[in-house]
């Protein structure tokens, strides 16, 4: 099966010199790929080289098997849509708006939104149950708000593959709730999604592969209970992390400080 | 009202304001006397000539130098992400200014004036993202470079002031740079619109794609828009209208970057909205202007 996305001993960066190397990934429909991170390692950065904005230094990346070099800026945005950490707005868009210019790659050169476009606009706020918010202004909008009009924004783009920034990150317990019971649904109705987080727990609820990241690389990568191990887990971040087995088959993961033990791989 | 149905008030407001232009003033016109011209049945002498060459080229310049002022600043300020951009931001109406005052200072004819400033207008704009791209600067570094080079060329320009002959050629250009309609012909029409009509094209037919650069290149891009391209364009059309409204008019810039603050507030920030009514709105609010001067 043709990988919605793929990436093959991938580097990039900023400049010449590759903050991130030898990245292999294959984002299948349905899938969900977790990534994890001490901050600074370059998720961001790999997000930005699989949308195309950051160049390809060496390996290969391909979207829905095509080399990403030959497809131009439309094509990428009708393959994958991205949903990035925050925004900030030099104007006052309202919600709709906003949620409106994730049709444009759908649209021609010279085309702007039609009935059709609003009305899946307006879907797509209704699915995170935000359409109340459409008319308001996004830059008086919570951080979590705003968070929901991105993801209304990339489901209003429809493209097969979704990446994620910290897609939770900003949001209340119920709305985080909402958004990752929304990403499995996602993944049932076959679109692929990546998404990075700081919460093992979060990627161990939703993410069926996982890649750790560190300074230079991917530390791990592979299926979720093979990867979100206690001695990953602590090598990474650099501090003792236990790894407990939920009774609903779960995973919880929890940052030992006080007691200074390095706990036993899970 | 619906933020889209302001185009229609607007443009009822321009019409009114148009024909008070051409009606009101020391040599009044009557809706009757101006019907009767219009249909080529007037009365010969003053009438004519007041409806003709004076009233009617000045009232279709200010709407039309208004009109591509203001779109031209909305424009640069939504593909600059910045509120405080006017279309001068990139010293194209330094650049015009110190063609024009040149064109003064040689004693050229006025239309070899326009010209010139036109043509100046659009070389420093060039030199400005020439030098941004020679950097390989943000849109950040494109402005602060227009910034820089628009003071050179406001040198340019006291350098001329002072060269000039105090008597005759200083006041001329002192009254150029002040900005004004009052001198306007139908022949200076005539040679400013088709270039304003030409760099209103693209963002006319771009107008929703426009409106994604206010998000940044990233989030542009990531949504289908090839940002440095369409930003590109935007320059190329809002300096093409700059610059013909400013060899026609003088330095008038403030119009565009006021005019889109004020029309923000009836249509909200799309492009696509905010790009008639800010045409159509300063268009109004210069014809009612040259009205009550006569």
């Amino acid at each position: 099966m043709t990988a919605l996305i793929g990436a093959s001993g991938l580097a990039t960066g900023h400049g010449r010199s590759p903050l991130l190397s030898g990245v292999d990934l294959a984002l299948h429909p349905g899938q969900v790929l977790g990534l994890l991170g001490p901050n600074g390692v370059g998720k961001t950065t790999l997000f930005r080289c699989l949308l195309g904005l950051l160049p390809v230094l060496r390996g290969q990346l391909t979207l829905q098997g095509r080399d990403i070099a030959r497809l131009d800026r439309r094509q990428i945005a009708l393959a994958i849509a991205y949903v990035p950490q925050a925004q900030s707005l030099p104007f006052a868009f309202s919600a709709r708006d906003i949620v409106l210019m994730g049709r444009s790659a759908a649209l021609g050169p010279f085309s702007a939104p039609g009935p059709d476009d609003l009305r899946r606009a307006d879907a797509a706020l209704d699915r995170l149950g935000i359409l109340h918010l459409a008319a308001r202004d996004m830059t008086r909008l919570s951080g979590g708000q705003q968070q929901m009009v991105l993801i209304a924004r990339a489901l209003a783009q429809q493209a097969p593959a979704l990446v994620m920034d910290e897609p939770t990150a900003s949001l209340d317990l119920a709305n985080r709730a909402r958004i990752e019971t929304l990403i499995a649904e996602l993944a049932r109705d076959g679109i692929g999604i990546i998404l990075s987080t700081h919460d093992p727990d979060q990627a161990a609820r939703l993410a069926d592969q996982v890649i750790l990241l560190g300074a230079g690389g991917v530390v791990a990568q592979g299926p979720m209970r093979q990867v979100l191990t206690a001695s990953h887990l602590s090598g990474l971040y650099g501090t003792p992390i236990r790894r407990e087995e939920l009774s609903d088959g779960g995973l919880h993961f929890r940052a030992d400080h006080q007691t200074g033990d390095h706990p036993a791989a899970g | 009202m619906s933020r889209i149905g302001w185009t229609l008030p607007l443009g009822v407001v321009l019409i009114a304001a148009l024909l008070s232009g051409i009606m009101l003033g020391p040599y009044p016109l009557s809706p009757g006397q101006v019907l009767a011209q219009l249909a080529g049945r007037g009365v010969p002498g003053t009438e004519t000539t007041v409806f003709w060459h004076i009233r009617l080229p000045r009232v279709l310049a200010a709407a039309c130098i208004g009109a591509a002022l203001a779109a031209a600043g909305a424009a640069y300020q939504t593909a600059f992400r910045n509120p405080l951009v006017s279309p001068d931001i990139l010293g194209v109406s330094s650049g015009a200014g110190l063609g024009a005052v040149l064109g003064i200072y040689l004693g050229l004819p006025v239309l070899a004036i326009q010209m010139l400033g036109f043509a100046t207008g659009l070389a420093t704009v060039f030199v400005v993202v020439t030098l941004a791209l020679a950097i390989r600067g943000s849109a950040l570094v494109m402005v602060l470079c227009g910034i820089a080079v628009g003071a050179l060329a406001g040198a340019g320009i006291s350098l001329v002031k002072l060269l000039a002959d105090p008597d005759d050629q200083l006041p001329a250009i002192t009254f150029w740079l002040m900005g004004s309609l009052a001198g306007m012909k139908r022949g200076d029409l005539a040679a400013g619109a088709p270039a304003i009509l030409l760099g209103l094209l693209p963002l006319v037919l771009l107008r929703w794609r426009i409106g994604l650069l206010a998000l940044g290149d990233d989030e542009a891009r990531s949504l289908g828009v090839n940002a440095g391209r369409l930003r590109a364009v935007v320059v190329a059309g809002a300096t093409l209208m700059t610059a013909a409204a400013v060899s026609m008019a003088g330095i008038v810039g403030w119009v565009g970057l006021m005019v889109p603050h004020m029309m923000r507030l009836l249509t909200g920030p799309r492009f696509d909205r905010l790009l008639p009514a800010s045409a159509l709105g300063v268009r109004s609010f210069w014809c009612w202007s040259i009205a009550r001067r006569g």
